[in-house]
């Protein structure tokens, strides 16, 4: 095999290698290459609404399973406060807002016309694509939302605060600054009052945490650990109290998840993408006294049978030009990863369907020229009468 | 049938506890046209909350049908809203961008009825008198035909009960009069309408009414 490829790359034109590189550059790395030109683009529409990205980063709004439609809402009119632009909101499969930017009103509103007209606002996601912010759906964490914004401070919910382990009257460090605990947060009065909802399912603590230290306002908030932690680097905070390595283990998780949807998917079209680039090699070639021959395969005599076999080939080099696309898109998403990690550039956490798709479009196109180039030099190349497979 | 018995939804502010609703009792038969009268904050709304499940009560029951709202898990609140009763609000709850046919058609979608509903939308539409303004955006409606798009909606899935809280609040004499019409038809199609109104003149169109005092029902009288 390794001969036949040094072979045919020694008999192959300049024109030919060139393209050959071009192409494969493009494939592997478009997906590369469209993910930055994509964080670009986020990049570029936060400078325009007039936000510093560096300094926002991204911050994720989670809308948890347990909790009203209503509560959720409230979470997306958080993210449009700290400066996003909430683009559409997505309840029980209708979509609200789509192409236009859906206000703080309207975000609560759509919520609350579903929930009447028969939602039951368990599948409530808001998608705030912009700058980057995202609220996914269905979080067991807990859920961030701002129910009354007149009152200051940070509520802490779930994680973030079993990790805090503090109660009421504790001062305690977030991202090296003080905060006083004014209290527990009555998980029933939250249940009935709030949200008639099932106190079970609320998270196991709540603390109202307030930043003494220099005047910094937040509305009122419930976060999750992970919104805890990047409502912190929002603005430059590092958190020390929840510790560094808890973020990167966040990070790993996060790329686990990207690694298990791309990756094996990239790795198993490339081991199939192997083996069949195997198997028609040796069927269809053999090197005889250092040249190599076309074999004769179930009576393939004449090139236009051959160009039959040869569009099985085709197929293997689109295959093969899908895994490397999957390979790209991972690479993408861990280069978008690094973009928002070094330049403070936001992270759009969404696969987007366009970027595997025209990768594939790109690689059927140099699949095509390859095969073209192939056909013409294969069918010049001798029979080899001695093996035979009739 | 809508049965409440004892009902009671108490808020609490601090040491404060209010009664929006204080040991309500009532029976709505099916068919009957009900309007519900009080003075602000006298419970009213909170009463049709409660029984379009938009509220939960603090005690007391509701049984609709048979159904006892408070055993009815999440799900089965949700297919409640959507098929059993139509809600109308004085504030409209219309998606403004989109069009009228897509409003009326969101509770069916909800209902996961998202094939060819044209049948449906259409004899809702028809009903309310817009058909003809199927394909324009919500937002450019006026109140009064906004409010007959909340109606077509509301009626769409077929449900029993219409819902309508200060249905007229937001419009005009004529534009009221064309809405309580709506509701009055509806009526003599055999729909039971529970309309929450503090206008004497909309609740004078109703068959029943019902008014309520500090969370209690204080009258109760037929108006023919």
């Amino acid at each position: 095999m390794k001969r036949l490829c040094k072979l045919a790359l020694s008999e192959t034109s300049f024109l030919w290698r060139t393209l050959a590189v071009i192409l494969v550059v493009l494939t592997v790395f478009g997906g590369a290459l469209l993910a930055i030109s994509s964080v670009a683009l986020d990049m570029r529409s936060g400078m325009i609404a007039g936000i510093d990205a560096s300094k926002k980063r991204y911050v994720q709004l989670y809308g948890g399973e347990c909790f009203a439609l209503r509560a959720s809402a409230c979470g997306a009119e958080t993210a449009v406060e700290y400066g996003a632009e909430l683009c559409y909101g997505e309840i029980e499969g209708v979509t609200f807002g789509e192409n236009a930017v859906l206000s703080l009103g309207e975000a609560s509103f759509a919520a609350d016309t579903v929930t009447q007209l028969g939602g039951n606002g368990r599948k409530l996601e808001y998608r705030v694509e912009r700058h980057g912010y995202f609220l996914p759906k269905q979080y067991a964490d807990g859920a961030l939302f701002s129910s009354q914004p007149r009152q200051t401070g940070i509520w802490l919910c779930g994680e973030a605060a079993s990790q805090l382990n503090a109660s009421k009257g504790d001062v305690v460090s977030l991202g090296g600054k003080q905060y006083t605990v004014l209290g527990e947060y009555d998980r029933k009065d939250v249940a009935e009052y709030d949200y008639n909802a099932d106190e079970s399912v609320l998270p196991s603590a709540w603390y109202y945490v307030v930043d003494d230290a220099d005047g910094v306002v937040f509305d009122e908030l419930y976060l999750t650990w992970h919104t805890a932690q990047t409502f912190f680097e929002a603005w430059d905070i590092s958190d020390r109290t929840l510790g560094i390595s808890d973020i990167m283990n966040k990070w790993w998780e996060d790329m686990a998840l990207v690694q298990s949807y791309y990756g094996s998917l990239a790795l198993l079209l490339l081991a199939l993408d192997i083996f069949l680039l195997y198997v028609l090699f040796t069927l269809f070639f053999r090197e005889r006294k250092g040249h190599i021959c076309r074999i004769k395969l179930l009576g393939a005599t004449d090139i236009t049978v051959t160009g039959v076999y040869l569009t099985i080939a085709l197929a293997v080099v689109v295959l093969s030009a899908l895994a490397a696309s999957g390979l790209s898109v991972l690479i993408g998403k861990h280069m978008m990863r690094v973009c928002s990690d070094l330049f403070g550039v936001t992270y759009p956490y969404r696969f987007r369907v366009w970027q595997p798709l025209s990768l594939l479009g790109l690689s059927v196109v140099a699949a095509t020229v390859m095969f073209a180039l192939f056909y013409k030099r294969i069918s010049r190349l001798p029979v080899a009468e001695e093996v035979r497979y009739e | 049938m809508i049965s409440i018995k004892d009902l009671t939804k108490k808020y609490v502010t601090g040491k404060t506890e209010f009664f929006a609703l204080d040991g309500v009792n009532l029976e709505i038969a099916d068919g009957e046209f009900v309007a519900v009268t009080g003075k602000s904050g006298s419970g009213k709304s909170t009463l049709l909350n409660v029984i379009g499940t938009l509220d939960v009560p603090t005690s007391g029951s509701v049984t609709v049908d048979g159904l006892d709202l408070s055993a009815l898990s999440a799900k089965q609140i949700a297919a409640y809203r959507n098929k059993t009763v139509g809600f109308v609000f004085q504030a409209f709850y219309l998606e403004p961008s989109y069009t009228v046919y897509d409003n009326v058609e969101l509770p069916l979608i909800l209902a996961g009825k998202t094939g060819d509903n044209s049948a449906k939308v259409n004899a809702a539409l028809e009903l309310v008198g817009l058909r003809s303004k199927f394909a324009e955006k919500a937002r450019t409606l006026s109140g009064g035909e906004q409010q007959r798009v909340a109606i077509a909606r509301a009626i769409v899935n077929d449900p029993n009960y219409i819902l309508a809280d200060e249905p007229c609040g937001n419009l005009d004499s004529a534009n009221s009069n064309n809405v309580m019409n709506i509701l009055s038809d509806l009526h003599a199609s055999g729909k039971t309408v529970v309309m929450v109104t503090h206008d004497a003149e909309d609740a004078a169109r109703a068959k029943r009414i019902v008014t309520m005092s500090d969370g209690k029902v204080i009258a109760d009288e037929k108006t023919v």
